[in-house]
């Protein structure tokens, strides 16, 4: 009896299956863009085209010039895709925060829509399906904050294909047509790298940790580390290890080399690791402290006056990799998608498609105050940050 | 088809166990040899050697005279022999007609299982014992859904698919009922006329006797004798199956039996009916230790857990003359039952954890919360050196221990608890001589101490040497209740194995 | 008594929830996007679960026969690492199949390191497997140490865009696949493979080759792992050594929600496919379902623990009811 009813039970399954596939394959081939915009949009897209023309005008004195020619008008509000593989770190915490401060603005002013955020921790395939998946909500504009330096070429073509405008933050692509936006990773460790030179006097013993081998970032910044020592024959490298970009592992690392290596002069290590190599430095409280480099972040900051109480001696920089590119990077897309023209003369990085930004904040002794005074109020896992302006912004485009 | 094999002075070890010392067996085709042996003596290690299921450390094995080596269970299959096995070779998840046909799929051109022929002539083979299966068996049915029974035909019908000239038949009848026992003796002369050699593994004297033409018997992994069944009778076989004297001297209580019973009984059981148990009637008094006794596997367990509240029950148990029914080993514990189970490893030990933590298990409510360590460690080392437990220190693991010694934690993490009436599952099965004999004045220190003791050993010599009384069960019953002058070896065998006249007590 | 055809077709019974599930987030995913099964929508989807699903094929086979693969996202690395190192951006079509061809021989070596440990040395397959799994990822990251490389772009829009019969390619991918499935099944070595899975001492007292069975299952999911690094080298179409790796408790989950029991023996390879199609689809529902970003993965992991747990819940159902 149950046997009869469990095959009753599978054929209507199987049947709802078919007609579902069936009914789902005639409908939407005869208007597929107009199915897709229902569901992502809802109260903005309500809201947004009655409040576009009045917020339009007053917002900023130099934003006026721009409205007159904002020809973004015919398409607005767009809709702003974001794709982001990797959720566990504080960066990309803020990141997307400040993503959804940043849209507000435009939001307010009648041009974007809600952001619609594809985040998780997922693989290449899965950011691949990210992609698609923005792609087939017919958004006009990504940015994709790449977990694979080119694994989602062949999607992003499909993307810029289908007349989507592509910027990729944080991580340099090779796919002409994708903007990039980001600091000069090398810049960025060149910068802490000539500053622990110069205060070792071009001479000492040092160690380093890095990221992940191979991780392009790392990469990147391990050469311009290696650029700069290459200069200064007296420093000598003793190790480099693995910190994997983790606090914890950094510490262990740094208690190893410690103790190995007792009369270290100095130490270059990066992001979060950073934090853990000199609570390891503080613990271990050798007779002679190394000087080390830091991190741009407000526990770093407070670590470091921390470390100055036991040893005034002590000295340190932290250049902040701050996750402001990405709010950035949107102000540059929601600029293209209103049809202003790129400045190509002012694009750099390897493939000369890139907008290259400035380094956020450089934090040494002399302005350590400073530094601490913009945590004030902000959580431990804060980075310094920066979000160019509107203003700012027009220096990449034609005017 | 081959006409004879033989085994001679086989020798197989497991580790350091030897299961067979000196094993010789003679089958001939058109005859039915029976394999007999009290537990352990090495009667299933024998079936398996004949079936390539285990390699053998010594000794030959002959086809029709010439030396044959079974590396494997496949080579002997391609010499014509199949196997019933004991714990039944089916795999659950398959169907009757998957199990049967295993590596003799027939298949069709395209190497595909031709699944019609296998049904029809899985058919014709159930056909064969049609009639005596409850359920409607069918070729499809999985094996998992099947009660015992058939599930031991299916095995058989296995065996026989293969189209053996030699079939062993180990302990086959053990779970079926009369009618299916008579269809395979049928089935046993069909084959002995069609020139296949049987060998028949049982317990059951009766069946011996109404089907084997030879015997062959095994004691301690020896055989000890063989011949034509003609020339020999129950009385003899049942001899030849017992040691003519022990290796160990038993203490016995100084008190005598009857002083006991005249004690009050502590406690007591009635028709106490279970998955297995078909209702069990017992009476234990105070400072007694009673042996239960049999074949493996006839329920014995099943009551001592039953007792404990492990298994779920019917029938009334009363302790002290009060009915008591224990849901959850924890109530039993709670009234001063405990139960010192048979698999150590599994049931009754965390090998990696220390001896004094393994003795605290049941007890540590005691000693608060938090843990009065000092204490709980004199209590655990007065219990140690009171069973004389020989140990590093209390902060070893149990797994540095020696068998007996880990035993003895085991009963000691209970007697911590002071309970009144102690269940004892087999506890010496794989405990060295030395600690035997320690175990022994142990139980009888206890038993003298006023402690309730049921005691289940596979160990026949045991039983005699220690208990008062001695509870054969048979079947999920009490069959036959020995004590006094009727506790001896030859009564215990012969009861075990159902032979002979009943001797008193009550069934 | 008699069992429904299906049945036989994917196993035993438990690939049921399988396809309910799977039926279920389907119609879901439909709410949320009405146009899925638009053809472009459908490839583009399609051609994303491929890898996993062959990935899963493989481990539901090893599970079935009583074993696990933990190694199977590092030999996918491998593949994809010699593809993107060999036959390069501008590689020519003849390179590219001659490497596919390696590819297959890599998958079947690496797998055959597998059972020979396994199989004949005796060793605790999950140890095993974690243990070659470090092996393989560390010479995909000796290939390839840095993200890069590639294959031809026209050779991977075959696989992206190729619709034959206005079907995404994958399904014809996945038709053979389950064809070949249902004929190993019928044969005797599917029958093996079951027993072998169901009680490895009863095989082996039956006469079953049960060491040789475990072997060529491991080389089967080397092999099924190499076809799925050829599958994700042709959809992201660059080489990446850390690619496979997240794949791998993905193709367990996939088999486990496909109604396969982990203790082998029961199961077959539909219902592991409908799991890894439904691990996809799942994703999509919480993207298009605009769940906040900070539940996502709390309610795709709930998702999952439901789908491990149901089939359990529904055995202590039927065993209440008998």
């Amino acid at each position: 009896m149950s046997r009869k009813n469990k095959k009753f039970v599978l054929l209507v399954t199987i049947l709802i299956t078919v007609a579902s596939m069936i009914a789902a394959c005639g409908a939407p081939q005869t208007e597929p863009p107009a199915a897709t915009q229902e569901p992502a949009t809802e109260a903005p897209a309500t809201e947004a085209p009655t409040e576009m023309p009045a917020t339009e005008s007053p917002t900023e004195a130099p934003a006026t010039g721009e409205a007159t020619e904002a020809p973004g008008a015919e398409g607005a509000p767009f809709t702003i895709g974001i794709s982001n593989p990797f959720i566990s770190s504080e960066y990309r915490t803020q990141m997307i925060e400040e993503l959804i401060a940043v849209n507000q603005e435009y939001m307010d002013q009648g041009i974007t829509t809600e952001l619609v955020i594809e985040s998780a921790d997922t693989d290449v395939a899965g950011q691949i399906q990210q992609l698609q998946n923005l792609i087939a909500q017919d958004v006009d504009a990504i940015l994709v904050n790449p977990g694979d330096v080119s694994g989602l070429n062949a999607t992003l073509q499909e993307a810029l294909d289908a007349g989507i405008i592509v910027i990729s933050v944080d991580q340099e692509l090779d796919v002409p047509g994708v903007y990039n936006v980001g600091i000069d990773q090398k810049e960025w460790a060149k910068t802490s790298a000539q500053w622990l030179a110069d205060k070792l006097g071009g001479e000492g013993d040092i160690v380093q940790i890095e990221g992940f081998p191979g991780h392009p970032a790392n990469v990147a910044r391990m050469e311009g580390v290696a650029e700069v020592f290459a200069e200064y024959p007296g420093i000598n490298v003793l190790a480099t290890d693995t910190g994997r970009w983790d606090e914890a592992t950094g510490q262990q690392v740094m208690s190893n080399f410690l103790a190995s290596y007792p009369n270290l002069d100095g130490y270059w290590t990066q992001d979060g690791m950073a934090i853990g190599a000199l609570q390891a430095v503080m613990a271990a409280n050798p007779a002679q402290w190394p000087q080390g480099v830091g991190e741009g972040r407000c526990q770093y900051l407070r670590l470091w006056e921390e470390a100055l109480t036991l040893n005034p001696e002590f000295d340190s920089i932290a250049v902040a990799n701050h996750p402001g590119v990405s709010p950035t990077g949107l102000r540059i897309a929601v600029n293209m998608l209103q049809g202003k023209q790129v400045d190509e003369s002012k694009l750099g990085g390897a493939n000369d498609l890139s907008f290259v930004l400035p380094l956020a904040a450089v934090i040494t002794s002399d302005n350590l105050d400073e530094g601490l005074a913009m945590c004030e109020g902000q959580p431990d896992a804060y980075l310094l940050d920066d979000i160019l302006t509107e203003e700012e912004v027009q220096e990449f485009f034609v005017q | 088809m081959a006409e004879s094999l033989s085994a001679r002075n086989i020798v197989k070890r497991y580790g350091g166990v030897v299961a067979l010392s000196d094993g010789n067996l003679d089958v001939h085709a058109r005859e039915v040899v029976a394999l007999i042996g009290a537990n352990g003596s090495g009667k299933s290690t024998m079936s398996k050697v004949i079936n390539g299921v285990v390699v053998l450390d010594g000794g030959q094995l002959l086809l029709d005279g010439q030396p044959i080596r079974f590396t494997s269970p496949q080579v002997a299959k391609n010499a014509g022999i199949s196997t019933v096995f004991q714990e039944l070779s089916l795999i659950p998840q398959m169907t009757v007609a998957e199990n049967i046909w295993l590596t003799r799929e027939p298949l069709n051109a395209f190497g595909v299982v031709d699944r019609k022929a296998i049904k029809t002539r899985t058919e014709e083979l159930l056909a064969l014992f049609e009639g005596t299966y409850k359920t409607a068996l069918h070729p499809d049915s999985p094996i998992a859904s099947l009660p015992p029974d058939e599930r031991q035909i299916i095995e058989i019908l296995k065996a026989m698919s293969f189209d053996p000239w030699l079939i062993i038949l180990d302990e086959a009848t053990a779970s079926l009922d009369s009618r299916q026992v008579q269809r395979l003796f049928d089935l046993v002369a069909k084959w002995k006329e069609q020139g296949k050699a049987i060998v028949f593994v049982s317990h059951r004297m009766e069946e011996i006797f109404r089907i084997a033409d030879k015997y062959t018997v095994l004691r301690n992994g020896r055989t000890v004798g063989a011949g034509s069944i003609k020339d020999i009778n129950e009385q003899q076989l049942i001899k030849l199956m017992i040691e003519k004297e022990s290796a160990l001297g038993f203490l016995r209580g100084e008190a005598k039996t009857e002083e006991k019973i005249e004690k009050e009984v502590s406690l007591e059981v009635e028709n106490l009916t279970s998955g297995t148990l078909r209702g069990v009637s017992l009476q234990v008094h105070k400072g007694e230790l009673v042996g239960i006794g049999g074949l493996q596997g006839q329920g014995q367990r099943h009551l001592l857990h039953s007792l404990f509240g492990d298994i779920p029950y019917s029938g009334t148990v009363r302790l002290f003359h009060k009915d008591v029914r224990f849901k959850h080993p924890h109530e039993a514990m709670k009234a001063g039952v405990a139960l010192v189970p048979g698999d150590r490893a599994k049931e009754g030990l965390l090998y990696i954890r220390s001896i004094l933590d393994n003795m605290l298990l049941p007890s540590w409510r005691r000693y608060g919360m938090p843990l009065k360590v000092s204490n709980a460690r004199k209590d655990a080392e007065q219990t140690g050196s009171s069973l004389n437990l020989k140990m590093a220190g209390l902060d070893a693991p149990v797994s540095s221990l020696s068998g007996g010694n880990a035993q003895k934690v085991v009963i000691g993490k209970w007697l911590m608890r002071n309970p009144q009436v102690l269940l004892l599952d087999d506890p010496t099965k794989g405990v060295d001589v030395g600690s035997k004999a320690e175990f022994y004045s142990l139980l009888t220190r206890l038993s003298e101490e006023g402690k309730t003791i049921l005691f289940y050993s596979s160990d026949d010599e045991e039983l005699i040497g220690l208990c008062d009384r001695v509870l054969v069960m048979h079947d999920g019953m009490i069959r036959t209740e020995l004590s006094g002058n009727t506790l001896t070896k030859e009564n215990l065998i012969a009861a075990s194995l159902g032979a002979g006249e009943r001797l008193g007590g009550d069934a | 008594m008699r069992r429904p055809r299906w049945e036989s077709l994917t196993g035993r019974q438990p690939a049921l929830f399988a396809l309910i599930l799977l039926v279920l987030s389907i119609a879901i995913n439909l709410i949320v996007q009405p146009n899925m099964f638009a053809r472009e929508t459908l490839n583009s989807n399609m051609r994303v679960f491929l890898p996993l699903i062959l990935l899963a094929v493989g481990q539901a086979i090893v599970i079935l026969g009583g074993g696990i693969d933990i190694s199977v996202g590092a030999i996918a690395s491998i593949v994809n690492t010699v593809l993107a190192t060999r036959v390069g951006l501008d590689g020519s079509p003849q390179e590219m199949w001659t490497y596919v061809f390696l590819s297959l021989l890599i998958g079947l070596l690496a797998g055959a390191i597998n059972g020979f440990f396994i199989a004949y040395l005796r060793l605790q397959p999950i140890i095993t497997t974690y243990a070659t799994s470090f092996l393989y990822a560390g010479f995909a990251l000796y290939i390839l140490p840095n993200p890069g490389g590639g294959i031809p772009a026209t050779i991977a829009q075959l696989y992206r865009s190729s619709t034959p019969l206005n079907l995404p390619l994958a399904f014809f991918i996945i038709l053979i696949v389950l064809l070949i499935w249902l004929y190993l099944r019928a044969t005797r070595y599917g029958r093996f493979l079951y027993a072998v899975g169901g009680r490895p001492q009863a095989a082996y007292e039956t006469a079953v080759p049960v060491t040789w069975v475990q072997f060529s299952m491991y080389v089967i999911s080397g092999l099924m792992a190499a076809l799925s690094g050829i599958a994700i080298t042709m959809l992201s179409g660059s080489g990446n050594a850390d690619i496979g790796g997240p794949m791998t408790l993905n193709s367990i989950t996939a088999v486990v929600i496909g109604g396969n029991a982990l203790s082998g023996g029961i199961g077959g390879v539909a219902g592991p496919i409908m799991g890894a199609i439904t691990l996809g689809v799942l994703q999509n529902i919480i993207s298009f379902a605009d769940i906040d970003t900070w539940w996502e993965t709390f309610v795709r992991a709930t998702i999952i623990v439901v789908a491990l747990a149901a089939p359990g819940i529904v055995n202590l159902f039927r065993r209440r009811q008998s």
